[in-house]
């Protein structure tokens, strides 16, 4: 039902897998806060009831309502009281950089090369197959999603905008398996990318490289497309090692 | 008469019988779906004659009233992932866009709560959506997928739609049908078949074949019409499906 559209359903926050095993409280919080991030819940949606969402996430009631606190003090969740009250999703225009700092800091480049492996698989099929099998609809939508890249000002509408690009090639790919893979990839890699660590600025690169993907699958070239996004896939490896490294020397 | 043409044409006839007969078949489940569909959107056309009637306003209170059969229509129905009723803009005084919509959960039905503020970026849009134009546009049904919703998980679905109008179009009754449970019922239909046959939709995309020549989700170069090509009977699924069934000589 919600095929067309920015329209998400509060399960989707169920599907971002947290990266180490800590807290269950802490776990949901990264799970629902890289959620936020990604736009995979959108501003202003309104959360199931406590039963409900603790069901959805596989954890019992009095986790999440620990979770909910520690996102309330965050402003990523603001929750009303009286007869229209419930949790409602707030997303910040732009994320606080300190923590995503924190992340590429403390993210071995062993590690982040490997992610990238993951990514060249998924993202590389997922482009050849979405050439193959995508509809008008996901051809126009990626043409979009690359403008809105080129529009987009903030932090937060540069990663909405690059992870939606990405996650429209999974989803054109007809693939239930590799969208689900490609969401979990981005909510882990392409926070980082966007933190303004870079000397040169990329966006017009980046903006470019997509538009080539999103044409290559719009002409039906299956090899043109998978090689396309496999580039893409290093290209951006290179810069998020940089970034670390920068970091490190800091 | 050379017989190798006289039994080129026998095969062809046979085909044909054959087809018509998976057609009705592959109708089956769409029939099923619709006439669910349809239960829904005429208690929404008497719910809202009676509070017009009653009070002259029909509310976001009075359409609430649909839940219990959403629910009865949505249970029923195993494969249906997401059931509701989508409204037309003008309908309720108060809001433009509202949806009254149920997604299945591991206990039972939980209501989808999305973001129609159409001053916000994230909207649901659903004016736009094929499924909904259809029905307001066309005064259509809507078939449409398979496709992989936006990143649910078991999220490969169809969505189908059935409008309510009642002079004026109320909005779309709907259903996301689950791939992976509705496409048994797909297959059954063209079981038995002596031929390979291919359910193909808009654009292409093969929906469902009794062989692997086809793979669900990928799509022909062109959408057969008439016998063409490696096909040797083709027809119209209908019901507004825009579905098409083609029964190939063996390859």
């Amino acid at each position: 039902m919600a095929a067309e559209g920015g329209g998400v359903s509060v399960m989707r926050a169920a599907l971002i897998s947290p990266l180490n095993a800590r807290g269950r409280a802490e776990e949901v919080v990264e799970r629902i806060s890289r959620a936020i991030l990604l736009g995979l819940l959108v501003d202003g949606e309104q959360l199931p009831t406590e039963a409900e969402f603790a069901d959805q996430l596989g954890v019992s009631p009095m986790t999440l309502r620990e979770a909910l606190a520690i996102l309330r003090q965050q402003g990523l969740v603001e929750t009303l009281r009286g007869r229209n009250g419930g949790s409602f999703v707030r997303r910040p225009e732009d994320p606080p950089l300190a923590p995503l700092e924190e992340r590429l800091r403390s993210t071995t480049v062993s590690e982040l090369r490997d992610l990238a492996d993951e990514q060249l698989a998924v993202s590389g099929t997922a482009a050849r197959l979405a050439a193959e099998r995508a509809s008008a609809a996901n051809v126009r939508r990626l043409l979009h999603l690359v403008e809105q890249l080129a529009a987009a000002k903030g932090v937060g509408a540069r990663i909405r905008a690059d992870s939606r690009f990405h996650l429209e090639v999974a989803m054109a790919s007809q693939s239930e398996r590799l969208t689900r893979l490609e969401v979990s990839l981005q909510a882990e890699l392409t926070a980082l990318l966007w933190l303004p660590l870079e000397p040169q600025p990329v966006l017009e690169d980046v903006v470019a490289e997509h538009h080539a993907i999103a044409v290559a699958i719009a002409e039906e070239d299956g090899e043109r497309a998978r090689n396309l996004a496999e580039r893409h896939v290093e290209r951006n490896l290179r810069r998020i090692v940089e970034m670390h490294l920068g970091l490190r020397g800091d | 008469m050379c017989p190798d043409n006289a039994t080129a044409v026998g095969g062809a006839a046979r085909a044909r019988d054959e087809l018509e007969i998976l057609l009705e078949r592959v109708r089956a489940p769409l029939r099923e779906v619709f006439g669910r569909l349809e239960v829904v959107a005429s208690e929404v056309i008497a719910l809202r004659r009676a509070a017009l009637a009653e009070r002259g306003v029909f509310t976001v209170a009075d359409l609430a009233r649909i839940k219990p059969t959403v629910i009865e229509q949505a249970t029923a129905q195993p494969a249906a992932d997401g059931f509701g009723f989508l409204v037309a803009a003008g309908v309720l005084p108060d809001r433009d866009r509202h949806i009254e919509w149920w997604q299945r959960t591991g206990t039972g039905f939980a209501p989808l709560r999305l973001n129609l503020d159409p001053s916000s970026v994230d909207v649901y849009e659903y004016f736009e959506m094929e499924w909904f134009v259809a029905g307001r546009d066309h005064g259509r049904r809507a078939v449409f997928g398979p496709y992989v919703d936006y990143f649910g998980a078991d999220r490969y679905v169809f969505t189908v739609t059935y409008p309510a109008i009642d002079e004026t179009f109320l909005g779309v009754a709907g259903a996301d049908l689950q791939v992976s449970r509705f496409e048994p019922l797909l297959l059954n239909a063209l079981r038995g078949a002596t031929h390979d046959a291919v359910l193909i939709g808009s654009e292409g995309r093969v929906i469902a074949a009794n062989t692997s020549r086809w793979l669900v989700g990928s799509r022909l170069r062109k959408v057969p019409r008439t016998a063409e090509g490696e096909f040797i009977a083709v027809g119209e699924v209908g019901l507004d499906s825009d579905w098409v069934l083609a029964l190939a000589a063996d390859a």
